[in-house]
């Protein structure tokens, strides 16, 4: 046997040397047989078993677990990799026969965690770190990444308030609120700092949210926590090459029903005669609507109908990975279109990924991730927001259901207060808003590892990383001026240019580019000392941003299509503008491991951060952090004490780190320029102006000091995991605006920043999680999440005269504030025995509000009482079902919030407080949804939901308001998914590894206190682009 | 390969090296320009200077009609809309909670225009410290009274709405930083009301006395000694100090102040008149650079279908100013008694109603004016909360100002200029000094100030048996002012300036004529209300507002006005 082993390396050494240039491996007689299992024994079918250093050489395991493969030498090693499971590499040490077991993934106390600047083993975790992988992530096919975190990771909350494609991303906060402005976390992409919603979810390995002090080695910048994006590398082994589709139909998630034209007409002139009006809808009219009378522009049209329809969103991936010992890569193709529910609203985007590992010298290892995206965004001309002036949806709205769409052979349009409206034609004549973007990103990576050279260096490795990114966006904008067929209250008709456009257009073109450089050289070490592991970090970090805009408008397009600038006639006042920044950060930061037997952990990072938003003297600052675990399951008399308990882990850390996102350069005096703002000798001139009245040189960053403690156990082999983290964090120094602290008279020329914010912030994070398997068909896995923050203000600057029972101290941030509302008004003795209104007229029926302070008056100032919570809710849970038979497998994933509010009425962004579409009947002159009417005040229905039934926008009811405020807790079925894996058996003589088809849906179902809007919807809209239900049909493929 | 990993390895932390010294936060905001820039060059300089005469701007009645227009806070001219457009005008007359303390509402300006003040001081003490130096003293001084006429224009915006004001007037404050450092720069007391003119007229006397009496071709448009004395005219009237209002005034004439022939063509850009006698001080706006939204935002509805586009008709004139304006030959008009002399109640009146309004009937851009109930530029009642639409209220439409014949107001936007500071207004303060001050004594040179400007548009001259005393005086002069000068925000200033908003505004109601066409083609006219139903509010205290609480909570000396 000896001897044969021997003869055969002899020969082996003998055949490398003679074709390792051409590359040939000859065949040897060697053969090794085997089987592989699951961790309950269960054979594994298609597994694959390729030989290391030679990954071409491979099989697949049969329908028993199976397999047989002829290798040069049973000195061999065997890599048996299996979707799902832990990659294993098994030596045969002259074994013919092996029996291999291979572990799940999910479950692994191994499993390495992606954590700021590297990665550690989770069972070595001492923060609060918590992942998802690829498997989890992709539930359901979704247009962009933060779309798809909802519900998957304890402590992170997300709101999703919009639905327009290209701008339908999801906010996300870590642990609720820190700062008065500000509190998105930081996204971090391969090692550097990018925007989420560009990559493409498929190239995602993993995604991990560090929320206590493990955010603390990003310094400045890490005290919202931070979100670190991994994409996926090729592994050692044969070609794998994946083919992913999916066609998805998306639906409006909610919508009210506007009245139709017999009931819109109904109840429009029974609200005239409420308000002592004479009836606006004739019987002649009513007749001629409902007649559809070719000869006049009265007809039915359902407008709402007409600006929506069903989405089809495509997305097509195909992935290649693979490798040797040397060299592995992994590269990806992308493509998704998508077609939104408004119609004319499209987004597409493919994404190109190369990512490549490469052994280029002894010890020496090149690492390159090269990724870029195109992504087109096609809006119509008319802009669409939520509050937006001439928003198609809110001119859907505003219409009334008793014209025609088109009479006289050109749209028509309703004018029911001061606009123009005809959402379907803002929709389709309007020119459009065209975006493309396109980005290359790169990483570099040249990491030398001295563990070779000598014993003493054994662990250290030293690298030098850099990243590039250059990204350009070219806007065209195209207002097309249309005309519109009109009718008015007074029922004057005519011929007029749509609200908003005038004669001959307008085309502005801009052109945006960037760059981004950082560079970072780094050494790490990583080393066991018998029962002791000690690892250390320390890095320098130099990153800079450089960003211009040039915009370019002209006037004048006497065609359907600009083509471009050259074609306007007119110059506008302000033909071109441009604008540039530069921001720079500089860092050093390091940190330090120490686990003694797996038993005792402990580390130490800090970072040593320099801005450029604050003045030299205040730049720099230093944010440490630490923390410790304790796996008390390693003690012997844990575990004597508790057999059935696996693992237990309890851990705390301490960290600070900070915000430096407020507005830069406020130490410098700087000067503006309105342009074309004065006339003199018959020329325009410029005017200089001083833009930033007093010098700021002491501001500085808030500082969040972070606490977390911690426990993780699994119970029974596994079948009941539980992690389980307490946190309290608080931040001070929040810059916050202190205009109320000088008098006026000073001219601007006192400070009015400061940092003197302070705020706290608390709450825990519980995640339970049971894997079970019942037999060789069934198994099941359940995950739990629920987490609790709540801030609270400790300290903020208000004025002096702000009464007490007003007092923001001790209530959270985003706390609402608006009058609190004492009914409707049912008697006229009500009325007059009622302090002032805040503003309005008031009849029965309208609402009533408290005067607080007794003064008579009914005002902001004094008024105004807590009355909800904020947008962002305290309590986050949801619940991950996952079950599995045979081939068969369904997953559904229920999340929900609670404690947040929405409003319907009350103050837009501009300052206004103004009623909405939501609120007030016949608003803006235009339809109303059925509730509100049907709802309202009448002297018939004195036990209202709704104020008085009226065509007079009543200011009175629109005030932020207890009565406005709804309630914004929700459960949905976010995700489901059922799909089918087809049995290997069946595709073991096709080319195929893996055929997987699937079916599923994503808000398909959602509980909420108020079904006429998504629960995630922004607060005082006209109607905003719905977030969306959809169904997807997909397949996944793999050779 | 050792030897090139280690060479490889030397490259690299030379390179690291290489950029860690490389600063990457010393970054400036290179998207501004710095004061040693500003003061480089003399046309920089110019544009640095010229910016303080944008507290003018905040309050052009042209530019800024959506939100100062002044008049239609009085009873000669009406907005249509209750906040459309973001207007206030009706809310504020008639809402009992317009007013609160802690803020003037509707007029609040105490924050902006201190703003523009502290520029202003900036502006000096910089004029001082590079100027000087760069320009010599003599083109110094010239930069010092302009700026410092602007700067007394923006403290009279403060007092017409406040009182006495808080006198802020150098950046260097008690210890060289007037940046809040020092107790003694926060706090600081109000002048009495009339220290406050007495500032005013001071700073606008040194600045009469530096500033040239013209400007070279390429600066016209900036102050001029006339616009010192012009002003000077119109705030000591404020002031009570007669005697100073009518030297002004006079001076104003020895400078070259003259009405122009025609009224009409005052207000017209491309009138063809040679105005520059007569306009004292005027914003100017250019086609194509410079505009603002005039045309658009008051020209009659009817325009909506001519222009195939959205006109507003924000301001319209009430039936209280049209009645005002006297027939050609001098006699009133009268509702119930016009018909006995007059066809029509719109003919036969005197050029400058003509010139300021649009009525049933009138010609404008080639077509006939409607105005009644189903015309084309139809009435539509006012309502509390809502809009007209773009219609009349009153059954009339503003004519001053409108450039008829700009077609291209939507395209082009508008440019007519806003002629803040007339010699015709000059010639009517002149009158009411003279007459305050003694009219026994003075009727002569009263009267005589009055019919110049009535003479202009053929008006028979007023005589001591239609004014014997300063009483009937003053009334006949509150009538020329309110004709003159409708539409050029002065009315609702003097209003509170007479003490008299208490009996004209509160309680009262604008009015309109609802004008009704019969089959045969003849019109009935019917005057009513047009405040949708309540009165109009004046408070006494509102002839002081409250001061802003982010001042009087923060300067411990300064105390707000009564009753607030």
């Amino acid at each position: 046997m000896k001897k044969q082993i021997t003869w055969s390396i002899r020969l082996v050494a003998l055949l490398i040397c003679s074709f390792s240039v051409l590359g040939i491996w000859a065949q040897q007689a060697a053969n090794v047989q085997g089987t592989v299992y699951d961790s309950n024994n269960e054979p594994l079918v298609g597994s694959t078993v390729s030989l290391k250093g030679n990954p071409s050489k491979g099989t697949i395991t049969n329908i028993d677990g199976q397999f047989s493969l002829s290798v040069p030498s049973l000195k061999a090693t065997l890599v048996i990799s299996f979707i799902g499971y832990q990659t294993q590499e098994m030596p045969l040490q002259g074994r013919s026969k092996i029996v291999v077991h291979l572990k799940e993934d999910s479950k692994v106390l191994d499993e390495v965690v992606v954590v700021g600047y590297g990665t550690q083993k989770r069972g070595n975790l001492t923060g609060s770190v918590s992942s998802v992988s690829a498997k989890e992530l992709m539930k359901a096919p979704m247009q962009n990444v933060s779309n798809l975190l909802t519900g998957k990771i304890s402590g992170l909350t997300s709101i999703q308030s919009s639905g327009n494609p290209g701008a339908d991303g999801t906010a996300l906060y870590v642990r609720g609120m820190n700062a008065f402005s500000d509190n998105s976390p930081m996204v971090i992409v391969d090692g550097v700092a990018r925007p989420m919603d560009y990559v493409n979810p498929n190239d995602i390995e993993s995604i991990s949210v560090l929320k206590d002090a493990s955010a603390a080695i990003y310094g400045v910048q890490g005290a919202n926590g931070v979100i670190l994006i991994t994409t996926k590398s090729g592994g050692e082994g044969p070609a794998t090459i994946a083919y992913d589709a999916s066609l998805t139909m998306t639906k409006n998630t909610a919508m009210p029903e506007f009245l139709n034209a017999s009931d819109y007409m109904y109840w429009n002139n029974k609200a005239r005669e409420m308000d002592g009006l004479t009836p606006l809808w004739t019987a002649d009219i009513q007749n001629k609507v409902l007649s559809n009378d070719p000869n006049s522009i009265w007809g039915e049209t359902d407008w709402l109908k007409k600006v929506f329809k069903t989405g089809l969103t495509q997305q097509h991936n195909i992935s290649a990975s693979g490798g040797t010992e040397k060299t592995k890569y992994f590269a990806s193709l992308g493509c998704m279109d998508q077609e939104g529910t408004l119609k004319n609203t499209s987004f597409t985007r493919y994404n190109v990924r190369s990512n490549l590992d490469v052994q280029v010298a002894k010890n020496l290892r090149f690492t390159t991730n090269i990724s870029g995206y195109r992504s087109d965004r096609d809006w119509p001309g008319t802009a669409i927001g939520n509050q937006g002036e001439f928003d198609p949806i809110r001119q859907a709205i505003n219409s009334v259901p008793v014209i025609k769409s088109e009479f006289n052979g050109l749209p028509t349009a309703w004018m029911g207060s001061s606009y123009y409206v005809n959402g379907y034609a803002a929709l389709t004549e309007s020119g459009y808003k065209r975006q493309t973007r396109w980005a290359l990103d790169s990483n570099y990576k040249l990491e030398y590892d001295f563990s070779d050279l000598t014993n003493v260096l054994k662990g250290l490795k030293s690298s030098i990383f850099a990243a590039y990114n250059y990204i350009n966006t070219t806007d065209s904008n195209y207002d097309r001026y249309y005309e519109l067929y009109y009718v008015n209250k007074n029922f004057d008709e005519g011929v007029a240019g749509a609200s908003g456009f005038s004669k001959g257009g307008g085309y502005s073109k801009s052109a945006s580019w960037g760059d981004a450089w950082l560079f970072r050289p780094q050494i790490n070490y990583s080393r066991d000392f018998d029962k002791s592991h000690i690892g250390a970090l320390f890095f320098y970090e130099a990153q800079k941003k450089y960003s211009n805009t040039m915009t370019g408008t002209k006037r004048g397009y006497y065609s359907d299509d600009p083509v471009d600038l050259t074609l306007g006639t007119t110059f506008p006042e302000t033909p071109v503008t441009g604008s540039h920044s530069y921001t720079g950060q500089a860092s050093w930061a390091g940190r330090l491991n120490y686990a003694y037997n797996q038993k005792y952990l402990a580390e130490f990072a800090f970072r040593y951060d320099g801005s450029y938003v604050f003045a030299p003297e205040n730049r720099w600052g230093f944010f440490p952090s630490v923390s410790a675990g304790w796996v008390i399951s390693q003690e012997d008399f844990f575990q004597k004490a508790l057999p059935f308990v696996d693992y237990f882990k309890i851990r705390a850390s301490y960290g600070e780190s900070g915000n430096d996102n407020v507005t830069p350069y406020l130490y410098n005096s700087t000067f503006a320029v309105a342009n074309n703002s004065m006339v003199f000798g018959n020329s325009a001139t410029a005017q200089f102006y001083s833009k930033n009245p007093y010098i700021y040189r002491d501001l500085t960053w808030a500082t969040t000091h972070s606490y977390n403690l911690g426990v993780e156990f699994d119970l029974w082999n596994q079948k009941l995991g539980v992690e389980f983290d307490l946190f309290y964090q608080l931040t001070e120094d929040i810059l916050e605006s202190k205009s109320g602290s000088y008098p006026t008279s000073l001219g601007g020329y006192y400070p009015s920043y400061q940092n003197s914010g302070k705020v706290d912030n608390r709450g825990f994070e519980l995640t339970l999680k049971h894997n079970n398997r019942i037999n060789r068909d069934w198994s099941y896995r359940l995950t739990g999440n629920f987490s609790f923050a709540r801030n609270r203000v400790l300290k903020k600057a208000v004025t002096d005269n702000y009464p007490n029972y007003r007092s923001v101290l001790g209530e959270s941030m985003n706390a609402r504030y608006g009058f609190q509302t004492l009914g409707l008004f049912q008697s006229q003795d009500e009325i007059d025995n009622y302090p002032a209104a805040p503003s309005g007229n008031i009849n029965l029926g309208d609402l009533k509000y408290r005067d607080v302070n007794g003064d008579g008056i009914i005002n902001q100032q004094y008024d105004y009482l807590k009355i909800g919570y904020g947008s962002v809710p305290e309590i986050n849970f949801s619940l991950n079902m996952e079950v599995t038979y045979k081939n068969f497998y369904a997953t559904m994933l229920w999340q929900g919030v609670t404690h947040c509010d929405y409003e319907l009425s009350g103050v837009y962004d501009t300052g206004v407080t103004a009623a909405t579409s939501y609120t007030s009947p016949f608003g803006s002159g235009g339809n109303s949804p059925y509730y509100l009417i049907e709802g309202a005040w009448t002297p018939e229905n004195t036990n209202a939901k709704y104020p008085r039934l009226s065509t007079i926008p009543n200011g009175n009811n629109a005030w932020r308001s207890s009565w406005w405020v709804v309630n914004g807790e929700y459960l949905r079925l976010k995700n489901l998914n059922i799909g089918y894996n087809f049995p290997k058996s069946l595709l073991q003589k096709t080319p195929f590894s893996r055929v997987n088809i699937y079916l599923a849906g994503t808000n398909l179902l959602t509980l909420s206190h108020f079904k006429y809007v998504d629960p995630e919807s922004p607060s005082v809209s006209n109607g905003y682009y719905p977030q969306q239900a959809t169904y997807s049909l997909g397949l996944n493929v793999t050779f | 390969m050792k030897k090139r990993t280690v060479k490889i390895l030397i490259g690299a932390v030379a390179f690291c090296l290489g950029v860690t010294s490389c600063d990457v936060l010393d970054l400036n905001d290179t998207t501004v320009l710095s004061d040693l820039a500003v003061w480089d060059t003399e046309s920089a300089t110019e544009m640095y200077i010229t910016a303080a005469y944008k507290t003018f701007t905040d309050v052009s009645q042209v530019a800024n009609s959506r939100s100062v227009y002044y008049d239609s806070y009085s009873d000669l001219m009406k907005s249509t809309a209750w906040d459309l457009y973001s207007h206030q005008y009706n809310k504020a007359l008639l809402q009992t909670s317009a007013f609160t303390t802690g803020s003037a509402g509707a007029f609040e300006c105490w924050n902006d225009v201190y703003g523009r003040i502290r520029r202003a001081n900036v502006l000096l003490d910089e004029i001082t410290r590079y100027g000087v130096s760069r320009y010599g003293e003599d083109w110094c001084n010239i930069r010092r009274a302009e700026v410092r006429l602007c700067r007394a224009f923006s403290y009279y915006r403060l007092i017409r709405v406040y009182g006495g004001v808080v006198l802020r007037t150098e950046t260097s404050g008690t210890n060289g930083v007037d940046d809040g450092s020092y107790e003694a720069d926060i706090n600081r007391k109000r002048a009495t009301e009339a220290e406050s003119w007495d500032f005013v007229i001071k700073e606008l006397q040194w600045a009469g006395e530096h500033l040239p009496a013209s400007w070279a071709a390429s600066w016209e448009g900036r102050a001029t000694q006339k616009t010192a004395y012009g002003l000077i005219s119109r705030m000591a009237l404020f002031a009570g100090q007669w005697q100073v209002a009518i030297d002004a005034a006079n001076k104003v004439k020895s400078l070259g102040g003259e009405l122009a022939k025609d009224y009409a063509k005052v207000f017209q850009v491309d009138g063809g008149q040679d105005n520059s006698k007569e306009i004292l001080f005027a914003l100017y706006y250019l086609k194509g650079s410079v505009t603002h939204n005039y045309d658009r935002y008051n020209r009659p509805f009817g325009d909506n279908a001519v222009y195939n586009t959205q006109v507003y008709a924000e301001h319209v004139p009430t039936a209280e100013l049209a009645d005002l304006y006297e027939f050609k030959d001098g006699t009133e008009f009268q509702w119930n008694t016009y018909a006995e002399n007059h066809a029509d109640p719109y003919v036969d009146r005197e050029p400058r109603f003509q010139a300021t309004v649009m009525y049933n009937g009138c010609k404008w851009e080639g077509r006939t004016i409607q105005t009644y109930v189903g015309g084309s530029d139809g009435f539509t009642a006012f309502t509390q909360s809502g809009s007209t639409n773009g219609h009349t209220c009153t059954g009339y439409y503003l004519r001053k100002y409108l450039q008829e014949n700009n077609s291209t107001f939507v395209t082009d936007y508008s440019w007519q200029y806003d002629a803040v500071l007339r010699y015709a207004e000059v010639l009517l303060n002149k009158a009411e000094a003279y007459a305050q001050l003694d009219y026994d004594k003075y009727s002569a040179e009263a009267l005589g100030a009055l019919n110049e400007v009535r003479k202009r548009v053929g008006l028979p001259e007023k005589t001591l048996t239609d004014a014997s005393d300063k009483d009937s005086f003053m009334a006949l002069l509150r009538k020329e002012r309110c004709v003159e000068l409708a539409g050029e925000g002065f009315r609702y200033w003097d209003l509170r300036r007479w003490k008299l908003a208490e009996n004209v505004v509160n309680g009262q109601n604008a009015h309109g004529v609802k004008i009704t066409k019969a089959n045969d083609g003849t019109f009935s006219y019917e005057k009513l209300a047009c405040d949708g139903g309540s009165p109009r509010i004046f408070l006494e205290k509102y002839y002081y507002f409250s001061l802003p609480t982010s001042e009087t909570a923060n300067n411990k000396l300064c105390e707000n006005n009564p009753y607030w």
